[in-house]
């Protein structure tokens, strides 16, 4: 079933002169993960923000083309049912703060009271979120005191406390530690079991390649290739759009025009773990 | 662009409040630091102020010396000023006066008057011609002379702190044409300060 | 935040307030206004902030009042001399002046900072959104409050940093005047530029949600609250009555 739908999806920021966005066709299925790649400017960003309604109404600009949500074109829903419909998580853990509370338990519950959510109510979700994201410690802290990788779990919770059914989370670990990045994606994995559709922008491909359902491909404005991870990241067509491959499947395909031929080609380490095996085994 | 207090208060509007009120106490302490001779603690109000607008402006300035307040109740009356100064830089901007060198110099002189003026009027009635620092010898050597204690705060104010708002004023223009573009245009009063250029590339898109 | 007179609620920390500004600015003299600084003294004591008030006290209004005497009874000629010696002369007009001024300065001053004392942010943004004030209006309040910190702290090690690359703080006007631009500048840009991923982040935790916002955080007026602000109420049409009607 598809969540998202846009057609023909164009958009111009108001002060530059060439299109960010151009042509964009794109379905959002229910339930999966989707990996967006692409270099720097390749207009990932901007894209998840036209998901989210912050494209025209915040940025203004030029937008044409149509954006559903679940059956609705986007601009049917107001600023606060599209904060419970998608959830968005940004790039900065120091602006996600909301800087009107004094420990982490308040932060969480910030959203819920916004929507005007009764205080036991917040009080049941919170103590959930606080043990699903393992931040028992941290719960009576100053949310200014904690570090970014702290910070940005701490602003992933507040999002999920809303209790969306998409989840946008543009370049969660790009400020983070190794140790904060594994954190973070133990917890769109245990979204992506809870079947929350999520559109993931990362830079980390052997993250994505482990993580994701789906990889979209942009660069220059344009969606160029959008597929199965498995399909995407063996495809050599990523690389000329200043994309990456997984590291494993870069030595595959080596390998591969060196002759000696794969099974599949993997895309993570257990993958290719079990490819040499295969390998390995058919040798002896 | 329509206009109106309402239309004013858009929420990053809203935001730059907390952020002037910020930026004008640490104007503050970093001007005490370097043991500067002019105070820049009106920096974040008139920041705000021309960039959004009168309104925002007089807001920012007030609650600056509300919240200084809390430590320090005598503050809370010059708020009177923060809010003149805030409130005139505002319109100074809405009426596009910061885009030329005439117009800033003479934004720069009545931001001046205005600003001793408020003051005299929160120092003579509430705490009959002190201000409680340095400045208040000036005074004093003016009522030595035998002036009237209007003549003698006003011409104080006019003294010590017409430097002060002018030096204010260019600081903060100075830093708003370091503000990009793409920030400015989110702004109602951002747009004068948008260099011409893209201003153009804006209507050719509208 | 044990003690019982913090707990009260905030408007009821407020009418005392009130009831304190109101009543120095009706009654005549100055001899009961001086004496709502000891009683404050006191309170402060009770109310566990006794040093902090006393050390706001005398770095805000001390000076001040000392001044105002020196320039209403010297400064501000008048026809009644009490004393002169040499170039100073004592005024009587303008000893009566400053002693009416300060004991209202000191009135007032007394009883704000001890409620500022007292009060706590998150109480006092409770009991505004509880009188229908809008989250919008507190929302900047308070992030006001937490902000300005942030900020002197930020600027702290941005002036450190800079020091160890070599910018001078020390030494002629000149020098010093520029190394100010550089310190403010970036904090600055980077806080002004922050408020755009705010304003989203904010928009994504249901900050324009139309519905009345809530509150995890609860406190309730309790009967001391309302005992209270019945003997301030009642103490206080006692002395209007007083002063006006008898």
């Amino acid at each position: 079933m598809s969540m998202i739908t846009m057609k023909n999806v164009y958009y111009q920021y108001p002060l530059e002169k060439e299109q960010v966005l151009k042509n964009i066709n794109l379905s959002i299925e229910k339930g999966k993960v989707y990996g967006l790649v692409g270099h720097n400017d390749a207009g990932k960003t901007t894209l998840c923000n036209v998901i989210r309604g912050f494209i025209p109404s915040f940025y203004r600009g030029k937008l044409t083309g149509e954006i559903e949500l679940d059956g609705k074109t986007i601009q049917e829903y107001s600023m606060g049912d599209l904060a419970t419909r998608i959830g968005y998580s940004f790039q900065n853990p120091f602006t996600q703060i909301s800087g009107v509370k004094e420990t982490v338990f308040e932060e969480i519950a910030y959203g819920l009271e916004n929507l005007g959510t009764a205080p036991e109510v917040i009080g049941e979700k919170v103590r959930e979120l606080i043990a699903m994201f393992k931040l028992d410690a941290l719960q009576e802290k100053n949310p200014f005191e904690l570090s970014g990788g702290q910070k940005q779990r701490v602003a992933l919770a507040a999002i999920i406390a809303l209790d969306p059914e998409v989840i946008v989370i543009d370049e969660p670990t790009s400020q983070l530690d190794p140790q904060g990045t594994e954190e973070i994606f133990k917890i769109i994995d245990l979204m992506k079991k809870k079947g929350k559709t999520i559109i993931l922008v990362e830079h980390k491909i052997d993250l994505i390649a482990a993580y994701v359902d789906e990889v979209i491909v942009m660069s220059q404005g344009e969606i160029k290739m959008i597929g199965k991870t498995s399909e995407v990241f063996t495809n050599k067509e990523v690389l000329t759009y200043g994309g990456q491959l997984p590291q494993v499947a870069l030595l595959s395909l080596a390998l591969q025009n060196a002759g000696i031929t794969m099974p599949t080609i993997p895309i993570t380490l257990v993958e290719a773990q079990q490819a040499i095996e295969k390998i390995l085994s058919r040798e002896v | 662009m329509k206009q109106g207090i309402k239309h004013d208060f858009t929420l990053l509007a809203l935001l730059l409040i907390p952020v002037g009120v910020s930026l004008s106490v640490v104007g503050y302490q970093l001007s005490s630091i370097l043991k500067l001779p002019v105070y820049l603690d009106l920096i974040g109000t008139t920041l705000v102020a021309m960039i959004a607008g009168p309104w925002i402006g007089l807001i920012t300035g007030g609650l600056g010396n509300l919240v200084n307040g809390m430590l320090n109740p005598t503050s809370i009356p010059f708020g009177f000023v923060s809010i003149c100064v805030g409130l005139a830089t505002g319109y100074f901007s809405k009426w596009k006066m910061y885009t030329n060198v005439v117009g800033i110099v003479i934004a720069g002189a009545l931001g001046a008057v205005i600003a001793a003026m408020s003051s005299a009027v929160v120092v003579v009635l509430l705490f009959g011609g002190v201000t409680g620092s340095g400045v208040d010898l000036i005074t004093a050597t003016f009522l030595a002379a035998g002036q009237q204690i209007w003549t003698s705060v006003i011409s104080t104010n006019i003294i010590s702190g017409t430097v002060n708002t002018i030096i204010n004023m260019a600081i903060a223009l100075f830093l708003i044409k370091r503000i990009p573009p793409r920030f400015l245009v989110k702004l109602n009063y951002g747009w004068n300060y948008i260099p011409k250029k893209l201003r153009e590339v804006f209507k050719q898109n509208d | 935040m044990t003690n019982a007179i913090q707990k009260l609620y905030p408007s009821t920390k407020m009418s005392i307030v009130l009831a304190v500004i109101l009543f120095t600015l009706m009654m005549p003299g100055y001899i009961s206004q001086y004496s709502v600084f000891p009683i404050f003294i006191i309170i402060a004591f009770i109310s566990g902030v006794g040093t902090k008030f006393l050390s706001a006290f005398i770095k805000s209004i001390f000076v001040l009042v000392l001044f105002i005497f020196v320039f209403q009874c010297f400064l501000i000629p008048s026809d009644t001399v009490i004393w002169s010696k040499g170039i100073l002369t004592l005024y009587k007009e303008g000893l009566e002046a400053s002693l009416l001024m300060t004991s209202k300065i000191i009135a007032i001053s007394s009883s704000l900072i001890w409620f500022f004392l007292v009060t706590p942010i998150k109480d006092m943004m409770f009991a505004l959104e509880k009188a229908g004030f809008s989250k919008k209006f507190t929302f900047v309040i308070y992030s006001t409050i937490q902000l300005i910190p942030q900020m002197k702290k930020l600027s702290q090690t941005i002036l450190e940093a800079q020091k160890s690359r070599g910018i001078e703080t020390e030494g002629s006007l000149m020098i010093r005047l520029k190394a100010f631009l550089p310190m403010l500048g970036p904090l600055v840009l980077s806080s002004i530029q922050q408020t755009e991923e705010k304003v989203l982040a904010l928009e994504a935790r249901a900050f324009s949600a139309t519905v009345r916002k809530s509150s995890y955080y609860q406190m309730s007026k309790k009967p001391v609250d309302y005992l209270v602000i019945s003997v301030i109420f009642i103490g206080f049409m006692i002395f209007v009555w007083w002063r006006f009607f008898k």
